[in-house]
């Protein structure tokens, strides 16, 4: 529940951020409830666990620095990941750790030997394939997938973030899932190949 | 390839890709997340807008600007320049092959603290004759009658001292016989 602003007695917590205990109590309940969704689309972009805290945390201090502006925001938790994206995008710097053909020969091997899907897609070389994979799709297929991939958001949720109509989202969502399949395929063919 | 090989494979890499997806999107943060969270904003909301270097350095400097003004504006009093340092106790600087030729260091010009500043640059002093007449041919107009007032050299006394010469004795011409010509 968003905390009421208005008649609060101020609280000075520091010489130059004058705030009241409503604010106080609103950031905590906005930590509380959204900095799981705020984490994972951070992750989804970034795909480590440390850029992805730095970017929640920079997430939660720009809706902090915009309290004057809490009451006009209709729907904090798609403000916080509209924030959430930018950021994490603002971060996002280059290659994942492992090249794409060691990845592929490594996912290949582990499928050679008879791993099953689940017990492949929790390693770090299938992260890292998926990872280069994601990045050769065109920009819009790209962040369509990223944020969709974070569970928590709804096709209406990613629609409202990119500014497409949700029947976008769903398309692209296909087209994408087509590509990054086809790419897979290759991928691994060619690597087994080898 | 035998279909039914292919549908199993294309099955498996369907699966592969919806596993890893899920995945990605099932990331779970370290535990105590919020917490850290609300750390970190309070730590910068207690940051002080500026690092405390920065006052002490525009204090500094604020002081700095102040000592200057001031030292600018007192008025400069002739200072007794001290007796110049020489003789006994002067020691010779010790010249090192490799020093290279020495420098003759003159003092100065700001020791001399003695020379009185004159209010009119150049120095007034007493006009020439040739000064004098040319003053006076301006006022009056009249150059014949400006050079006659004049102290004239000529007309002073000349001293002149007395010479004393001595009387010449020359002697007679011998004969020239003993000549060495002849």
């Amino acid at each position: 529940m968003r905390a009421k602003m208005g008649n609060s007695v101020p609280l000075v917590l520091s010489e130059t951020m004058p705030t009241s205990d409503a604010a106080s109590l609103e950031m905590e309940a906005a930590v509380r409830e959204d900095a799981r969704l705020v984490y994972r689309i951070s992750y989804s972009v970034l795909g480590n666990h440390h850029d992805a805290e730095d970017a929640v945390q920079e997430t939660f201090l720009r809706y902090f620095r915009h309290r004057k502006d809490w009451p006009a925001i209709r729907n904090r938790r798609s403000w916080l990941a509209r924030v959430a994206w930018r950021a994490a995008l603002d971060r996002r710097r280059g290659e994942p750790e492992i090249p794409l053909g060691d990845a592929a020969e490594g996912v290949s091997e582990m499928k050679a030997a008879g791993a099953g899907p689940e017990e492949i897609a929790a390693r770090r070389e299938m992260q890292a394939l998926l990872e280069h994979l994601i990045r050769t799709l065109p920009q819009e297929l790209r962040a369509t997938v990223l944020l969709s991939s974070a569970q928590e958001l709804s096709s209406v949720e990613v629609a409202e973030i990119l500014g497409i109509p949700e029947g976008s989202v769903r398309e692209r969502l296909w087209r994408a899932r087509k590509i990054l399949k086809e790419k897979l395929t290759r991928v691994l063919g060619e690597s087994h190949g080898r | 390839m035998n279909p039914m090989d292919d549908r199993n494979k294309r099955q498996f890499e369907d699966e592969l890709l919806d596993a890893a997806l899920g995945k990605r999107a099932n990331a779970e943060p370290r535990a105590g997340l919020e917490q850290r969270i609300l750390a970190g904003i309070e730590a910068r909301r207690r940051a002080p807008a500026f690092p405390r270097w920065v006052w002490v350095f525009a204090a500094g400097a604020a002081a700095l600007a102040v000592v200057a003004i001031i030292v600018m504006r007192r008025p400069v009093a002739p200072v007794p320049s001290p007796p110049p340092p020489m003789a006994a106790g002067r020691v010779e600087p010790v010249m090192s092959p490799a020093a290279g030729p020495a420098v003759r260091r003159m003092p100065p010009p700001a020791a001399n603290s003695r020379t009185v500043r004159l209010a009119v640059f150049p120095a007034p002093r007493p006009l020439s004759p040739q000064e004098k007449l040319l003053l006076a041919y301006i006022r009056n107009g009249r150059l014949e009658e400006t050079a006659t007032r004049l102290p004239q050299p000529l007309d002073e006394d000349l001293k002149i001292p007395k010479l004393d010469v001595t009387a010449l004795d020359v002697k007679p011409i011998e004969n020239s016989e003993k000549s060495p010509e002849k």
